[in-house]
């Protein structure tokens, strides 16, 4: 099944340099240009805070990490070579801040669902729903499913979490999910593969 | 025809992921098996509720990260980091110095007065642990030393599959030497991923490890496994402790120390050391 990338870019501001990769914003911050740095927190930091959402279950602790995140790349700023994309740098720096956030609170973190009110009372499905979607009935179904994806997601092994998240919401493809998690392409495969018929059971045909 | 195993596998992967003939496999699958095609429907569906999740936002900004760091508006250069908080909190500095020099006395008396001979010393608790079969290309060795002392802390060594140095507490020197360090660099490797090629002085790498880990890596920048395919050679790692801490160290300081040359103004607390020593044609390796 084909799907496209559903990675979602933000909106830049005229004068952002939309023009720029990642990469050469990375460097360009590495050589003193403070914008550029700017540039790439505003443009990654919703992405960034929805993986870490999912992973944490937390919106307090998904903020703190990405907190966490960012520094760690300013503070290495000088050291930084393009060896990857700059996304894989972003998502492997969070994802092992993330990690060891949880390690730390595993107490604390809840142990399944997300938090509603996390969410500022949205529902799953406003906004932007085509015409099927705006069915009364259809949208009750839906939210049902959503809800049943929340937590069926979050009940899903950390690294098959973190992969079906890296690839499926952040867009990053197999071989840079892997790198993120430091797995093989192959093994990223077969834990989409395990998500996905987990997530297909659970929420969808049951 | 593929099968349905494999089906499964690829199934909802993009496009990008998958080779040519994976594609048309699965196109040519899904005519000829209901049961995947169904699977196959579900699995749109569900991609589809993903791409619905909700989505929230942050309001972080590159201002707050500076914030945290205690900079504003520029750019770290290197080293400049350190600079910049001593200029901007003095005090502080004078706080952390006190409270420090306080904590060190009182962890540090009542050891004086128990073990005034006590010198600060090396417990080697492990060495080698496992080794996967060593002819294969991923061989991997499960190879670890640990220093334990009063400045450094613990410091757990694993230049096996990992090639890395971890743990340490303050810092210490980490050092490689091989028969032939031709294309090989010693890098700090931070947790955060970031890499950096550090110091080298006549057949001798070196990192200064301060938490982060050390790799040694090829001339195709991948990490160098326990031992290279084929060749014969020799890597012999050093763990080095020493005052004042290797951070405040020259090059050429370290690099002596390493060949076991004394360095005037610097004593060496403790150190460790081993070799990994490997034949070619011989799948085992000897460590001395």
């Amino acid at each position: 099944m084909a799907r496209a990338s559903n990675s979602r870019p933000q909106l830049m501001a005229v004068g952002e340099r939309a023009g720029r990769s990642d990469e050469e914003l990375m460097l360009a911050y590495k050589d003193g240009d403070v914008s550029a740095f700017d540039v790439l927190v505003r443009k990654h930091r919703n992405g960034l805070h929805n993986f870490l959402y999912r992973m944490t279950r937390n919106a307090a602790m998904a903020e703190e990490v990405q907190g966490d995140t960012w520094l760690r790349i300013h503070r290495a700023a000088s050291r930084y070579e393009p060896r990857a994309a700059f996304s894989t740098y972003l998502y492997t720096v969070a994802y092992r801040q993330c990690l060891t956030v949880l390690d730390c609170k595993a107490n604390k973190v809840k142990p399944a669902g997300v938090d509603p009110e996390a969410l500022d009372g949205r529902s799953p499905v406003s906004g932007g729903g085509s015409p099927a979607w705006s069915n009364p009935e259809r949208k009750a179904q839906i939210d049902d499913q959503m809800q049943r994806l929340d937590k069926e997601v979050a009940g899903l092994p950390e690294a098959h979490r973190a992969a079906f998240l890296l690839y499926y919401v952040d867009g990053l493809s197999c071989q840079e999910t892997a790198e993120v998690l430091d797995l093989t392409a192959k093994e990223v495969k077969g834990r989409l593969a395990y998500a996905r018929r987990l997530l297909r059971e659970r929420v969808i045909t049951t | 025809m593929m099968d349905c195993s494999t089906f499964k596998e690829l199934n909802g992967l993009r496009p990008a992921d998958l080779l040519p003939d994976e594609q048309d496999g699965l196109r040519n699958h899904l005519d000829e098996c209901e049961l995947c095609a169904r699977e196959q429907r579900d699995d749109e569906e569900l991609l589809a509720l993903v791409d619905r999740w909700p989505r929230q936002d942050s309001s972080i900004t590159a201002a707050d990260i500076r914030a945290m760091d205690g900079l504003d508006t520029q750019l770290p250069r290197p080293g400049e980091i350190g600079e910049r908080t001593e200029r901007r909190f003095p005090m502080l500095q004078v706080a952390l110095a006190i409270a420090a020099t306080v904590a060190v006395a009182l962890w540090l008396l009542p050891r004086l007065l128990a073990e005034p001979t006590a010198e600060p010393g090396i417990t080697e608790t492990q060495r080698l642990k496992s080794a996967t079969d060593t002819t294969a290309p991923t061989a991997a060795v499960d190879l670890q030393f640990s220093v334990e002392t009063p400045v450094a802390g613990t410091v757990q060594l694993q230049p096996g599959a990992d090639d890395g140095t971890y743990g340490a507490e303050q810092g210490i020197i980490f050092g490689v030497q091989t028969d032939d360090m031709e294309g090989l660099t010693l890098v700090e490797q931070d947790p955060d991923g970031t890499a950096l090629v550090l110091g080298a002085d006549d057949g001798v790498r070196w990192a200064r490890v301060d938490g982060g880990g050390s790799a040694l890596l090829g001339p195709d920048g991948q990490h160098v496994t326990w031992r290279p395919d084929g060749a014969s050679g020799i890597y012999r790692y050093t763990a080095l402790v020493t005052e004042p801490p290797a951070s405040s160290l020259s090059d050429s300081d370290i690099g002596a120390l390493l060949r076991g040359e004394p360095v005037a103004g610097v004593e060496l607390l403790a150190s460790d050391s081993f070799a990994i020593e490997w034949t070619a044609g011989d799948p085992g390796v000897d460590v001395h």
